[in-house]
Formats: structure tokens, sequence, C-alpha cells
């Protein structure tokens, strides 16, 4: 139904106008996304929270650079992939530091996968973990988040086969690293 | 390794979008050996893993935060600063477009002004009665002007005389009445949510209450009902509680309103 559906883009076009409330629908629409954005490249719950949180003051600060041409969500993972950035170059160190403790969580966690179905998730949580924050978050852009090639494209001044080349290889690796590391867990 | 040439059609194996043309390509590839069957297989299985990774979920600090923050945003925006705001108010009195009332209140302003001038040069008592009079007296043509122009065709015209309705000092029944009957049937969505912040304005007057909790029944628009839900928790609106309930019940309603309706609920109970 028309009513039902009011677009992402009107209502940030209505934001834009001045009518601030309507970025709460906005709001429950996509946080959840988007915190698994952020919390599938940090692994940090709280952090992750207050990322997301950032992108929507962002959206508020930069309404006025919506223009309503392209996709809502293709502007919105813009911002999202530039707080995520300026994030990992203020901690680059630490960041680092706090990914390698948290796949030891993983790995050793007190009491180990329960099913075949968790070991599963943790071991692909674990793979996509140890590959580089620009594949996994080109993997999060495109499989996770179903952005179209061409919007990650714009977004990353590249062109659409390109990208499409980037995501192949990166899902090449992710499956690399995963028979790794499942070759590992049977022989432990 | 997979060719690079050949990567556009493998994704597009992989996203299930092959066209007949491609199949026919893909199966060539697949008996020239040039692809193997196998590692397409085990590509295809990644990605369903992948897709069905859980999908972690933020804790309700998250909202709590991010409503906050909505909240003051709006406050700042509602408080302009007192300049900007004097001079909005003349703009819109002068310049909203509908002369008639303009004119009038120009007159009256320009009177005030005048007796304001003979405040000054006579003895005070005389003119403070006249004063309060007058005042009394602008208070009615702006409400008249005002109710004039809730009727204009025009949807700007209407969300100016909203809006103009907030600067009102108080606001009569006749003026609440108008309102609330903006909000129940005015074809446009924008009319009706500035209808809910100027009746906001005048909570205190006794029919405003009233007339919210009955307007959960006129509305449709998933903005409105959002921004009524909203309004009559912020109300401390405890007889909103029903209406609202009957809507969950009654109506299909968009998740997020639903989510919406249910927080109201919960803060009012």
């Amino acid at each position: 139904m028309e009513q039902n559906t009011l677009s992402d883009n009107h209502l940030m076009l209505q934001v834009k106008e001045g009518r601030t409330s309507c970025l709460g629908l906005l709001f429950e629409r996509h946080h959840k996304p988007l915190y698994a954005f952020f919390f599938r490249l940090t692994r940090d719950g709280d952090l992750s929270e207050d990322l997301t949180q950032t992108v929507f003051y962002r959206i508020l600060k930069y309404k006025h650079t919506f223009l309503g041409k392209g996709a809502f969500t293709a502007w919105m993972f813009h911002m999202a992939r530039n707080i995520m950035a300026d994030h990992w170059r203020k901690n680059k160190r630490e960041g680092q530091r706090d990914d390698l403790a948290k796949i030891e969580d993983t790995a050793e966690s007190s009491y180990g996968p329960a099913t075949d179905r968790e070991e599963e998730v943790s071991l692909l949580q674990k793979a996509l973990l140890q590959m580089s924050d620009e594949k996994r978050e080109l993997l999060e852009l495109s499989k996770f988040q179903g952005l179209k090639y061409k919007e990650i494209a714009d977004m990353t001044n590249s062109t659409e086969n390109n990208v499409r080349v980037k995501v192949f290889r990166a899902i090449q690796e992710l499956k690399t690293i995963y028979a790794q590391l499942d070759e590992e867990v049977q022989h432990d | 390794m997979i060719d690079d040439k050949y990567i556009p059609l493998v994704m597009d194996y992989l996203e299930g979008q092959l066209s007949a043309a491609q199949q026919q390509e893909l199966k060539e590839l697949l008996e020239k050996g040039i692809l193997q069957e196998q590692e397409l297989k085990e590509y295809s299985n990644m990605l369903q893993q992948m897709e069905a990774l859980p999908q972690p979920e933020p804790s309700s600090r998250l909202r709590n935060n991010f409503y906050t923050m909505l909240a003051a945003a709006e406050a700042e925006e509602k408080a302009p600063g007192f300049l900007q705001k004097l001079q909005e108010r003349l703009g819109r009195f002068f310049w909203s477009g509908n002369v008639q009332a303009g004119s009038v209140l120009a007159g009256a302003l320009l009177l005030i002004i005048g007796v304001g001038i003979g405040y000054w040069l006579r003895p005070v008592q005389v003119y403070e009665q006249q004063i309060g009079q007058l005042q009394h007296q602008l208070l009615e043509m702006q409400q008249v002007a005002l109710l004039s122009q809730l009727e204009q065709n025009s949807a700007t015209e209407r969300l100016k005389a909203v809006n103009l309705s907030q600067e009102l000092p108080e606001a009569d029944q006749q003026v609440i009445k108008a309102l609330l009957n903006t909000l129940n049937s005015d074809p446009s969505i924008n009319v009706r949510l500035a209808a809910i912040e100027a009746l906001h304005t005048h909570a205190s007057h006794p029919l405003v209450r009233e007339g919210l909790v009955r307007s959960f029944e006129y509305q449709e628009s998933p903005l409105v009902l959002i921004a009524l839900a909203e309004e009559v928790a912020a109300l401390q609106e405890k007889r909103a509680v029903a209406p609202m309930q009957k809507l969950l019940e009654e109506k299909e309603l968009d998740s997020t309103v639903k989510q919406q309706i249910n927080q109201s609920i919960n803060i009012l109970l």
C-alpha cells in the first residue's frame, strides 16, 4: 500500500526540510543493518552501537548534502564507511590488537561450539576476521547489505566490473581461509 | 585460479542471474574444463553459509541514545534566537500572502505602537486598560485571520495558518476545534503533522488531549500515526492506550508504526 511504504528518500527529504522527527522512521528501518555492518567489521557490540549512533548524528548534521538522486541506503552506507575508516585510522594499533584478541576469544571459547552449525558459524566468523578490512567491508556491503555493485563502485571510486571482480576474489579468499581453519579443527 | 574475464559469468551464476546465452557459455566452459563444477558449487555453498550467519542485535541502549539525540535536535530547532523569532513573526504576519489579514494586523500594530508612544508622553494609568483591550482585540483578530486561512485551498496556506497558531499566546475553543478538524480531515499529511505540533503548544486546553485521543480512529498515514503516538506518550495521556490497542488489533499496520504504538503504550502503562 502506498501509504505504508513511504520511501526512504521521501523521508530523508522531509528530514532535510526540517521535519526532524522523520529521522525516527529511518532509524527504525535501518539501525539493525547498520549495527550488523559495524559489528561484523569490529566484533565489538558497544563500539558498533556508538558508530551506528554516529551515522544518524551525521545524517542529521549533513542532511543538506542529501540530494535524493540515488538510494538513501547507498548514501547512508557511504557515511558508515567513512565513519568506520575514521575509527580504524584513529585506533589503528589498538584495533589490530583488539581484533587479534577477539579471534583468540572465538577460538578458545571456554565451552567450544556445541553443534556442527555453531562450529560452522564460528569458523566462518573467524575466517571473515582474518581478511583485510577492505575485503571484509566489500563482502559486507555487497553480500550482507545487498548494495548494488554500481553503488559500491560510486562509493569506492571504482567501476562496477572491478567491484564484481574484487567481490569474487574476496569470496575466493574467504573460502580458502575457511578451508584452512576447518582443516586445523579436524586435526585438533 | 579463475581468469578475471570469466568472473562476471561466474558471479551471475552464483547470484542466479544467468541468461540463456550465458548458461550455454558456462556449459561449454565446464565441458572444456576451463571452469570446474565442483569449485563453483563450493563458492555457492560459501555464499549460502554467509547468508545464514546470525544477524547481530543491538541492545536497547542504541534506541535510547538515538531518541535522546533526536529530541535534543528537535528542541534546538524549535528554539530560535529572539531576533530570528521576531523577524519570523513579522514576516509571517505581513508577508503571509493573506493581504487582508495582514493589513488588519498591520493597522492594529500601528495603533498599538501609537498608543505605546502616547504611553511615554502621558500619565500611565489611563492607557493601561486601553492597551489591555487592544491586545485582546489583536488576539481576536489573529484568531479570525487564522480561521479563515485554515479554510484556504492551498496546502501551503493551511500549513502557514497551522504554524501561525503556535504563535498565539492563547487559543480559544474555536481555534482548537479548527486545529483538531484539520488534524482529522486535512488532505495533506504535512498539514496534519503540523497540526499535531500546534496542538502540543496548546496542550493545556482541555479539548486538546481529548481530541488527540479520538484522532487515532481518523488516521491512515503511518507518519501521522507515529507522530500521534509519540505525542500522547509525551503528554502522558493514558486515555490513549485503549484506541492504540484497538488499532493494533484491528488494523494491518506498518511495522514501524506498530513498534512506535507499542512503545507509547509501554510508556503510558
